[in-house]
């Protein structure tokens, strides 16, 4: 073999080899691509079992929102920024008396009356902003009237563009029920004012007849009577001042009731104001045996500026009570000197008894129900207590 | 390395000098693969030194002046093999400022244990481009052939200047366009 054969012989092995390696490649990579292959199958099998599964849930979604929409009870408005309606449901189409094909072609601004276009730019920028609003606002239907609604408006996104969802609500029943709650009240008002008015004429009428009673039984007291029939007149007088006294309860309340009662502002001396309380409910206790005892603060400045006949219907009604239910021992009124503000002395007056006080229960309704002491002078107010009820008078 | 790039080689090798010149490289250097190359097969690029060294010492050409002429030789073919990826671009900067975002990418999605050169490209002016090649295998001269390839693919002149090897054993190249180019 020359050396040219050889070259050729060489050439030809090394091509041989080549061309073997080439095929073994060749059957590498062709198992790689139907295992590639058949990996891309299974892929695309479970990307399409991923695709229909979330349009699945898309469509369940979907009529899931259509239901809400369309079967909702409010109107829904979808619309942009311009206020270019996108979508409404058929309920606004029904509340506007409008077609649903006329609503696409409609602006939000179309739907309200000129009065309420300012409120309703504010309104649509206030959403813009904050991204939710609720507020009240007149439509208009396209006859021409109008009706009230609540619109909770909401902002979100879509593709890129900002779009607002209204839910209209017809609140005409609402409002037409509280207008005649409110006239109600009014009509309320208005007879218990006429009530009060009736009482406070009526006390009045039969005060002057009773002062009649008292004043004749008094002059028939003076005169030359027997001693049955004194007792007897004397009854009558007792009675008379009696039911004067529950006519001038009536009264006040009447005034109180009707805003017209006014308190004096004059200067008065605690003392004698206490003394004529005590001295007021003297006589039952001593027919009782029960002592009565006051006790004064030397601090308590004796001069006071106030409504001292009020003060003392309070001192009264508070020893009073106290001795109607205390069937032994004392009843005592204590007057404290509390602190100085703003140059005024805060006072406490406290009744204590030992009789059966009030339960717990009963307390906050005694203090509630009790037109004498939440109605009680501003210048005298009462702090609650178990069996000590108090008043705090402010004194210059 | 690619096979392509041995097959390309020795072809080359037998056009200039001849069948005789091929087996005496292959036969004299005692390679591992034997000299049997596939070009979609994979083997070590000491194969190709060693058979350009031989060819060097045989024909008493220097090594880079044969490599050059080999990365010139060897664009050419690519544009014949592969066509599809020299379709898109117009100028040679810009096909050069692609090699590595869109052919290298193309590559590896083929051969995906292929080991690839880097080329990091900037644009120093309207006519200049700097393009370093990072390499391990440092065939810097087999790149410049190919820039030189590239440019006479596009039938584009310029001048190419080359910098030693930096610290990181990158090669910068700066390609600037000649006016007779750009006039044409």
């Amino acid at each position: 073999m020359g050396a040219k054969e050889e070259i050729l012989q060489r050439r030809y092995e090394r091509e041989r080899r080549a061309r073997q390696e080439a095929e073994r490649l060749l059957e590498e990579k062709s198992l790689e691509v139907y295992h590639s292959n058949k990996n891309l199958k299974q892929l695309t099998l479970d990307l399409e079992k991923r695709v229909e599964e979330a349009t699945h849930r898309t469509r369940f979604q979907e009529s899931k929102f259509t239901a809400l929409f369309e079967h909702s009870f409010d109107g829904i408005l979808i619309h942009d920024t311009d206020g270019r309606v996108l979508e409404a449901n058929h309920e606004l189409a029904r509340m506007l008396g409008v077609t649903l094909e006329r609503i696409s072609s409609m602006n939000l601004m179309d739907m309200h009356p000129e009065s309420e276009l300012h409120t309703a730019k504010a309104a649509l920028q206030t959403v813009e902003d904050q991204g939710f609003h609720r507020f009240e606002i007149d439509f208009l239907r396209a006859d021409g009237s109008c009706f009230p609604a609540e619109v909770a408006a909401s902002r979100f996104e879509v593709n890129g563009k900002t779009v607002v969802q209204g839910m209209v609500r017809d609140i005409t029943h609402q409002k037409r029920q509280q207008a005649e709650l409110r006239a109600a009240r009014d009509e309320a008002e208005r007879a218990n004012k006429a009530k009060s008015l009736f009482l406070a004429n009526m006390s009045h009428e039969i005060r002057t007849p009773m002062n009649g009673i008292i004043g004749v039984s008094e002059l028939l007291n003076a005169t030359r009577l027997d001693p049955e029939q004194k007792e007897l007149t004397e009854t009558i007088r007792k009675s008379g001042e009696n039911l004067l006294e529950i006519i001038n309860d009536v009264l006040d309340i009447s005034k109180i009731e009707s805003g017209k009662l006014d308190l004096e502002s004059a200067p008065f001396s605690l003392s004698e104001v206490i003394e004529r309380a005590v001295t007021g409910v003297m006589a039952t206790a001593s027919s009782r045996g029960i002592e009565l005892a006051c006790i004064i603060d030397p601090k308590v400045h004796d001069w006071l500026l106030g409504d001292s006949t009020r003060l003392r219907q309070i001192i009264s009604n508070l020893l009073g009570n106290a001795v109607k239910f205390t069937h032994e021992g004392e009843v005592s009124l204590k007057v404290d000197a509390l602190e100085v503000a703003n140059g005024r002395q805060r006072l406490s007056l406290a009744v204590s008894d030992t009789g059966i006080g009030i339960s717990a229960e009963h307390l906050p309704v005694c203090f509630k129900n009790s037109v004498k002491w939440t109605r009680a002078p501003p210048a005298t107010t009462a702090a609650p207590g178990w069996d000590s009820p108090s008043a705090v008078v402010w004194s210059n | 390395m690619k096979g392509i790039i041995f097959t390309e080689f020795l072809d080359l090798v037998e056009k200039e000098f001849g069948f005789e010149m091929q087996d005496a490289i292959i036969e004299e250097c005692d390679l591992p693969s034997g000299g049997s190359y596939t070009s979609v097969g994979t083997y070590n690029h000491l194969e190709i030194v060693a058979l350009v060294s031989k060819l060097s010492e045989k024909t008493t050409i220097p090594v880079p002046d044969l490599l050059q002429i080999y990365g010139e030789h060897l664009f050419g073919r690519f544009t014949q093999l592969y066509g599809g990826f020299f379709t898109g671009e117009t100028t040679a900067f810009e096909f050069l400022e692609s090699v590595e975002s869109q052919i290298h990418v193309e590559v590896l999605k083929l051969y995906p244990t292929a080991q690839l050169p880097r080329f990091d490209t900037k644009r120093i002016s309207e006519d200049s481009l700097e393009m370093i090649y990072h390499s391990g295998r440092h065939l810097e001269d087999v790149a410049q052939g190919l820039i030189r390839g590239c440019l006479k693919h596009f039938g584009e002149r310029a001048e190419i200047q080359r910098d030693p090897a930096s610290d990181d054993g990158g090669v910068r190249f700066v390609i600037t366009r000649t006016p007779a180019a750009i006039a044409s």
